[in-house]
Parts: structure tokens; sequence; C-alpha cells
């Protein structure tokens, strides 16, 4: 008897010791990550807060004795940061509002018109997923210099409403299928003309892959780089991704490269994409989990 | 309402809807794929429309032959390949991670997944600071433990490369977020099956997640072996601003043909397409691979 009870307190412990030292692993390796995360995004953070003499005398201390905002309004004297931002919104909001529109209307039809070669049409789309971008920019190119569409918005606007991309049609395709026909069935025998159909039925039940999609583009089109290098050499029609690099590459004190108004604009240029991914950060992991595992 | 009548507006209604997307597609898919071929015959430049002439595989000769081309295209393999296994044997083991129980997993989920969100540019600058030679951090812990001579990363040709993979490997959220959704749909009956004939963790890993996991694996691998070949942005914007030495990536030398000094378009083109094929080469092995020793369902 007492042997049996001296056992199960052995055992018990000696469980528990492992569960501990899992647990402290466990919350170690998270916490690791989240450092080695997000320690990049802090060191720009606080060496947007150095002074210009710290940056050119002492490159060496980490942490900016005092916290000054000097960076920031030579950002504003040195960067036309609200032209810019001017600019990325126009392109961007045109592209929130084009892609979640045209692939919802395409991926819709795809899904509930049955039309004779409609299996073509999706194949052909089905194999142009696997083509790099890089040999379609190319004539993509050629095309819009033959149009003279070098430094104007059309090459960032017109594409978003031309279908924004196979991959959100085949998304909304997807998502639409799972709504089941007699919700449409019982509308058409009351009467419901098709453009009905879709804009009462299809749309306000599709909101959640609307929404992912939309929060994708604005994301994606904000942080575009290679189409500004590609269209645009006025300056003045620069965005703020692509007017960030030119920043990057002229900035300097005197001559060394002026880290801290650099850092400082950079944190500008994030913060939008910052504020989506804080508001809608569900669409974002949903959004990644539907296109992965549907894969 | 006849068949005819049903039939013809659904065909009707079809065409409407699908309308800017079709046009997209042909405009900015079918037509810019063929029309590459086509002019990658050619000595197509920006300068000269009616100047064009059909050259043959004079423009594939002139990539096969140069020394250059080749260096680029196996930089950026290397690069692919080194990226490809970090970057998803991360995101998977942290995907596995973040299935234990913890109060804060979403929090932690989120915060793994914010470098997926930020411009290109912005994680160069980030970077190039941290990892610069003689005002990075990195190297001041470095010359502060004693090492007289740490690496000159990004400015140095030898460390170069190793960097942009190790920078790459930052970005493991967006392979974690798609590995979690597949790990949480394994069905929980299995583990408690292989744990009921006596599995150990390590036994249950190998014998239940990993043959579930096989499809997400290999579009999580496809994808990257896609992605990270191509790899442009960062390579541009280190070398363009000085913030490193330049390294010789394949898109980096396209871009150089295609859209700076004398727009050569036909010969972009045939490197584009050399491109593509080895993309479909590569991933065509892989699929066979994956095939021929994983064949639980792709």
């Amino acid at each position: 008897m007492e042997n049996a009870f001296v056992n199960k307190k052995v055992v018990k412990r000696a469980f528990n010791g492992k569960r501990l030292t899992k647990k402290i692993l466990l919350n170690v390796a998270l916490i690791g990550l989240a450092i080695f995360t997000v320690f990049p995004l802090f060191t720009v953070i606080v060496t947007a807060f150095k002074t210009n003499d710290q940056i050119v005398n002492n490159p060496y201390g980490f942490i900016p004795s005092p916290f000054s905002g000097q960076a920031y309004r030579e950002v504003f004297q040195r960067f036309p940061f609200f032209k810019y931002l001017g600019n990325s919104l126009i392109i961007c909001i045109a592209n929130v509002i084009g892609v979640p529109l045209t692939s919802t209307m395409a991926g819709y039809a795809f899904s509930k018109f049955n039309v004779r070669h409609k299996k073509y049409i999706f194949l052909a789309m089905m194999a142009m997923i696997m083509v790099p971008g890089t040999v379609l920019q190319i004539p993509t190119f050629e095309m819009y210099v033959g149009f003279g569409w070098i430094n104007k918005y059309y090459p960032f606007i017109i594409p978003a409403f031309l279908g924004g991309g196979i991959s959100n049609v085949f998304l909304v395709r997807q998502f639409v299928s799972t709504i089941p026909r007699s919700l449409f069935e019982s509308a058409e025998i009351d009467g419901a003309s098709e453009p009905v159909q879709f804009i009462k039925i299809a749309l306000p039940l599709s909101m959640p892959i609307i929404m992912t999609i939309a929060v994708f583009t604005f994301t994606g089109c904000w942080n575009d780089f290679f189409s500004p290098l590609l269209y645009l050499t006025d300056e003045n029609l620069y965005t703020l991704g692509y007017g960030l690099f030119i920043f990057f590459s002229q900035c300097k004190i005197g001559t060394q490269r002026a880290w801290n108004i650099i850092c400082a604009a950079s944190m500008l240029v994030m913060i939008p994409s910052f504020l989506i991914f804080a508001f809608a950060q569900k669409y974002f992991v949903e959004g990644i989990t539907i296109t992965g595992i549907k894969g | 309402m006849t068949i005819l009548k049903r039939k013809g507006r659904q065909v009707f209604w079809f065409y409407i809807f699908m309308l800017p997307a079709l046009i997209g597609f042909t405009g900015l898919a079918l037509y810019p794929f063929f029309r590459a071929l086509f002019i990658s015959f050619t000595n197509r430049t920006l300068l000269g429309f009616d100047e064009t002439q059909w050259v043959g595989f004079a423009n594939y000769l002139r990539a096969f032959k140069d020394p250059y081309v080749w260096e680029s295209l196996g930089t950026s393999m290397i690069f692919a390949v080194f990226s490809v296994i970090i970057t998803n044997v991360m995101g998977l083991l942290v995907a596995l991670l973040l299935t234990s129980k913890h109060p804060f997993i979403k929090g932690f989920r989120i915060i793994y997944y914010i470098p997926s969100i930020i411009p290109g540019v912005a994680s160069v600058i980030a970077f190039g600071f941290i990892f610069s030679p003689s005002q990075g951090v990195i190297n001041i812990m470095l010359r502060g433990l004693g090492i007289e001579n740490p690496p000159m990363w990004l400015s140095s040709t030898k460390t170069a490369l190793p960097t942009m993979i190790l920078m790459g490997l930052w970005a493991f959220g967006g392979k974690m977020v798609i590995f979690l959704a597949g790990l949480l749909g394994i069905s929980r009956d299995y583990y408690e099956a292989a744990s009921l004939e006596g599995a150990n963790g390590w036994q249950m890993f190998w014998h239940v997640t990993f043959p579930q996991m096989t499809r997400v694996i290999f579009y999580n691998v496809m994808m990257s072996i896609i992605g990270s070949i191509q790899i442009f942005t960062e390579a541009y914007v280190i070398s363009g601003t000085g913030v490193g030495v330049p390294v010789n990536f394949y898109m980096v030398n396209l871009y150089s043909h295609a859209y700076s000094g004398e727009f050569q378009l036909g010969y972009a083109s045939a490197l584009a397409w050399i491109l593509f094929v080895v993309i479909m080469v590569i991933t065509g092995l892989y699929n066979l691979i994956n095939k021929r020793f994983f064949d639980y369902d792709i």
C-alpha cells in the first residue's frame, strides 16, 4: 500500500515536470520568434527617433538618448510625402473598387451560368496561372508604350477593372459555388432578373471573399514597386512605395546616408498597411487559408 | 420558359458578367503570352518598330552563349532552392508550434504574419541598416563580443547571397499560415487512434500529420519555387541604393535588357521564355517526384 502511494506521487511529479519544461520551451520559442520577427521593424522605429547628429557622430549607439522628432520633420521637408500619398491613394482606391467588382462578376458567372465552352475558358485560365508574370510583362509593356501610357495612371487602373487577376476570379467562383442554387431559383420564380439576383443574393453572401480580395488588393497595390518602376519617370506621379525607394537612394546628411530620416519615411509609408492589417487581419489570414487549402 | 430561351439567356448573362474579365484575360494574358513568344524570335526593341526583323533563334543562342546569363540562372536557382527549403521548413515548424494551446496564440500568429504586408523597399531599408557593416546592430554586437572582422553581409560578393537568403527567412509567415490551416484541418480522430496504438509524438508526426499535409506542402513548395526564382525587388533595391553589392539574379539581368538601355524586348522575351521553360521543368519534376514517393492523393 505504501509503495503504491509513493509510486503514484513520483509518477505525478515526473509527469508535471515534463509538462512544465515543454511549456517553458514553447514560450521561449514563441517569444523568440516574435522578437526575431519584430526586431527589424523595431530597429526602423527606433532609428527614426535619432537626431542627425546621432546618425553621423554616434553610429554605434542603438537607443537614441534624447528621442527626437527631428527625422520626422525633415521627412516632410525633403520628401513630397503628401503628394505621393495622394497618388498612391488614387491608384489603390481605384484598384480596391475595380478588382473585387470585376473578379466577383466573373467568378459569379463561372459558377452560375452554364455555357457550352465554359470548360475551355476555365482551362485556359488555369493554364495561364502557371505562367510567370515576367513573360507577360514585356509585351504588356510594349503595348502600353504603344498606347502612350507611360507616365499616366492607366496601366495601374485599367487592369483593375478588367477582371483583376485570374486567381481572384477562381476564388470567387469557388465561393459562389457553395451558395445553394435554391436561393437563386426561388428568386427567379419571384421574377428577379439576373442582375437583381447578383446584387441582392450573391453579393451580400459573398462579402467574406470580396472583403478578402479587397484587402489583399489594397496591400498589394500599396506596396507595389515594380509597376511604378516600369511606367513612371515623372517624379510628380510617383507612388509612396516607389518614392520611398528614390528617397532612400538620395537621402543623405552630408556624405552619410541619413538612416533616421529614411526610417521615419518608411514608418510613414507603412502606416496604412498596418492600419488595414489591424482592422482586417481576419481577412488576411482566412484569405490565405482559402487560397492555400483549395490548392 | 422554353429551353432554348433559357439557354440563350444563360449565354447572354454569362458573357455580360464575364466581359471585363474576358477582355482582361485576352489582352493581358493570352495576347502577351503569344506575343512574347513571337518577339523572342525577332530583334524587337522599343526604338525601332519598323526595323524589327525575324532573327530565328538568335536571341536564344545569344542567351545560351552568355556566361553572365548562366551565372544569373544559377544564382537565382541556388537562391530558390535554399529559400524554398528554409522558408517552408520554418513555416511548417512554427505552424506546428501554433497548434499548441497558449492564451496568446492568435497574437503570435498575427505577429509572425506582419512581414508579409511590409513593402519590399521597407524591408530592404530595415535589413540594410541592420546588416550595415559599419553601423548595423549585428556587427556592433559581434564586435562587442570581440570578433574583430565581422562579415560584410550585403556588402561583400561572398556573403551577399547568403544574407539575402537569410532575409527571405524573415517572411516565413505567409507559408506558416497556410500550413497552419492545413494542420488544423486534420481530424483529431487520427491522433486518438494513433495514441491508442501507443504512438509517441514523433511517430504521430510521421504517420498522421505528414501524410495528411502532403497536398498543402506540395502547394506551398510549388508556389515558393515559382516565386523565389523570380526574385527581383529586393535585389534591385539593394544594388540600386548601394546598400549592398549587386548580385547577379536572373530577373535583374532580364530587367536591364528589357526596360533600360536599348529596351531589347526581343532578347528579353527570349530570356523570359527560357525562365518559363525552366520553371515548367522544375515544377514538372517536382510533381513527378511527389507522385512517385508520396502517392497519397495528388
